[in-house]
């Protein structure tokens, strides 16, 4: 009984074991897929023309826009070092280039709106 | 007609306890990354969460003991420790992304961050625990959790394709990304089938006095509550897909989820939507710290109750407060609340072996149950249940490495 | 005379003390030994420190040292005679008072110390509830 119950009590400190690393994992990167990253891009970039959309419409406070368009920022800011080490070739690049000025481009659309130079 | 009214509320609390933060981000990433596809996972949870909380509210209207007070008298302290463990890291890691959640909510409408936001939060919840009652708990969370109906008007005012909706609630797996696909699965799961869901409706049971007179009362509770609540999840599952799916917009973060609403619904869509998060969160908030409470009270025989002063169940009052102060740590330290959400929705779905087999024993012991135990339409469904459990536990965490955002 | 199953009927269940009022689990029970007559059970133990035996040695350690850091006196476990106790049900009713158990001290502490320092934590009951106690139930057969 003592000893099937210590190796259960191994088996959990597998378990949480799996648990932290999984944990772990999920919080460091993997190293960067250019179709992901990419994907995310756009995805900010879909996100700030809908907001742009919506304030233009008064759909949405000020100040929640600009919580939009802060964040959009920060994602561009981090893709563009992401997309750096993601691009193998000069096609990757520009694909990535393309993205992130589009990107760039749906904030500014959002800065007028939202009052920011 | 008071039976009624009782029914009702006990209904609408369904909805209450139901709709919160991990409902709200899994549904709206799995809407906006898959379309309608993954509404089967919806209904699977939901039924198995209906099933989970008839039989607990079973047992506690039958033997006069919660559900965690014959884990622990069934088993004796040796297994207990076990699911005492496990529920306790698994509900305090979701206690903190409820927190999350309200603060979240906060700082979208001010623009105030919400790191500070939680500190406050901690503080309005402690008072009205220590100042409320139970019936305060259960039945202002489901009055004013109502207003997560806004989910079900946007979904409306959308169109769906009922038909293609209808196709996506038989299981079906997909052509690609199928690693995130599943992870998405286990994560819904873990929301829909939280464990402090039915440990709490178990202990709120023995709050509410409930007798083998009401049990119509928890079935009809358990079926309508989770049915409402179900179907709100799944309208925000309807509106992600049909906002942001078409633009491909992922959900990286809780900001984005405001312009589910605000896109269907305008202005008004946009502050029921910040109304809806905070109630449902601080609902949440609430419920589950008591839950973490109930499982310490209850599993060590504390005097224990939300009704009494905490004058009279010091240790019991003590534990709430210092579980509330203590979760608001992650967020108010700057974890992103969305990755907090994510990773204790997993670890939620891992857990539930833990909770679920014992209930095998315990409905079918004529000791506890008398003439109430469980028929073999009962059984087969927990025996449904306890291998989803069993699966979720293997599955959890290869795909959280694999498919986690 | 029926039987009465120590581990399944009395061990780990709910204590309630003459005041119905829940003062822990049976931690565990002691049995007394004689010679030439079936052992009959001594008394119910309550505390922190024979719950810990049971689980097992990290456990001992555990409750030692907390019980060390916080300047514990004595071993919190409370002896109950087996005399003592008037019902075994649901719960397991017993004629003493809570307020004078060791194992009680904790509970006690917090109250006097921690709670009742802090506003709105005194009085009987809350709202409505006031006055119906746990251990009533309406219409209970």
């Amino acid at each position: 009984m003592r000893i099937r119950l210590r190796r259960l009590r191994r088996q959990w400190r597998v378990v949480t074991a799996l648990a932290v690393l999984a944990a772990v994992s999920s919080a460091c990167g993997k190293p960067p897929d250019l179709e992901k990253e990419l994907g995310t891009v756009q995805s900010w970039t879909a996100t700030a023309r809908l907001a742009d959309d919506q304030r233009g419409r008064g759909a949405i406070s000020r100040v929640y826009a600009r919580q939009i368009r802060d964040r959009a920022a920060e994602a561009l800011g981090q893709e563009r070092k992401t997309l750096e080490q993601a691009a193998r070739s000069d096609a990757d690049r520009a694909r990535a280039r393309a993205a992130t000025d589009s990107l760039a481009a749906a904030i500014r659309g959002l800065d007028q709106l939202v009052g920011r130079p | 007609m008071k039976k009624w009214l009782e029914v009702a509320l006990g209904v609408v609390t369904g909805i209450g306890g139901f709709l919160e933060v991990g409902s709200i981000a899994t549904s709206s990433q799995a809407g906006a990354e898959f379309g309608y596809r993954l509404a089967w996972v919806l209904l699977l949870g939901t039924a198995s969460l209906a099933f989970l909380m008839e039989m607990t509210g079973r047992l506690a209207a039958v033997s006069h003991r919660s559900y965690v007070d014959l884990l622990r008298e069934h088993f004796g302290i040796r297994f207990f420790l076990v699911p005492l463990v496990a529920v306790f890291l698994v509900s305090f890691l979701v206690l903190a992304s409820e927190i999350g959640g309200v603060s979240v909510a906060l700082q979208m409408a001010t623009g105030v961050s919400l790191q500070w936001w939680a500190v406050l939060v901690a503080v309005a919840g402690w008072l009205l625990l220590w100042r409320g009652t139970f019936k305060v708990v259960e039945q202002g969370t489901a009055m004013l959790g109502l207003v997560a109906v806004a989910f079900a008007a946007g979904a409306l005012k959308l169109h769906p394709q009922w038909g293609a909706l209808g196709r996506a609630l038989v299981p079906s797996s997909p052509a690609h990304d199928r690693a995130r696909y599943w992870y998405l699965a286990v994560s819904i799961l873990g929301a829909s089938i939280s464990p402090y869901l039915y440990l709490f409706y178990s202990a709120g049971a023995i709050e509410d006095h409930w007798t083998t007179e009401h049990l119509w009362t928890n079935r009809i509770t358990a079926a309508f509550g989770n049915l409402f609540g179900g179907t709100l999840a799944l309208a925000v599952l309807v509106v992600a897909a049909l906002v942001f799916a078409p633009r491909r917009i992922r959900v990286d973060g809780y900001e984005q989820i405001a312009l589910l609403l605000s896109t269907p619904l305008g202005r008004a869509g946009f502050v029921l939507f910040l109304a809806t998060l905070f109630i449902t969160c601080f609902g949440s908030t609430l419920e589950i710290t008591l839950a973490i409470a109930y499982l310490l009270a209850q599993g060590f025989g504390w005097q224990w109750s939300e009704n009494l002063k905490p004058g009279k169940d010091a240790r019991f009052a003590v534990a709430y407060s210092v579980v509330l102060i203590a979760a608001v740590v992650p967020t108010a330290v700057g974890l992103q609340p969305l990755s907090l959400t994510n990773v204790s929705m997993v670890l939620s779905a891992a857990s539930l072996p833990v909770t679920v087999l014992p209930l095998m024993v315990l409905m079918n012991d004529e000791d506890v149950m008398s003439t109430h135990a469980n028929g073999w339409p009962s059984n087969l469904a927990l025996a449904a249940i306890a291998l989803l459990s069993l699966a979720l536990f293997g599955a959890a965490i290869p795909l959280q490495i694999l498919g986690g955002g | 005379m029926g039987g009465l199953r120590l581990v399944h009927e009395v061990l780990d269940s709910q204590l309630v003390d003459r005041r119905k009022e829940k003062i822990g689990r049976v931690d565990a029970l002691v049995l007394e030994l004689r010679d030439g007559e079936p052992p009959c059970v001594a008394a119910i133990l309550v505390g922190g420190a024979v719950r810990a035996e049971r689980v097992g040695r990290w456990m001992v350690w555990l409750n030692r040292a907390l019980r060390s850091l916080a300047r514990a006196r004595g071993d919190g476990v409370s002896r109950i005679s087996f005399d003592a106790v008037r019902r075994i049900a649901d719960t397991i009713e017993v004629d003493v008072d809570g307020e004078s158990l060791p194992s009680g001290r904790l509970e006690r502490w917090l109250a006097e110390k921690v709670v009742c320092r802090i506003p709105g934590a005194r009085g009987e009951g809350k709202g409505h509830e006031q006055g119906q106690q746990q251990g009533e139930h309406v219409g209970d057969g």
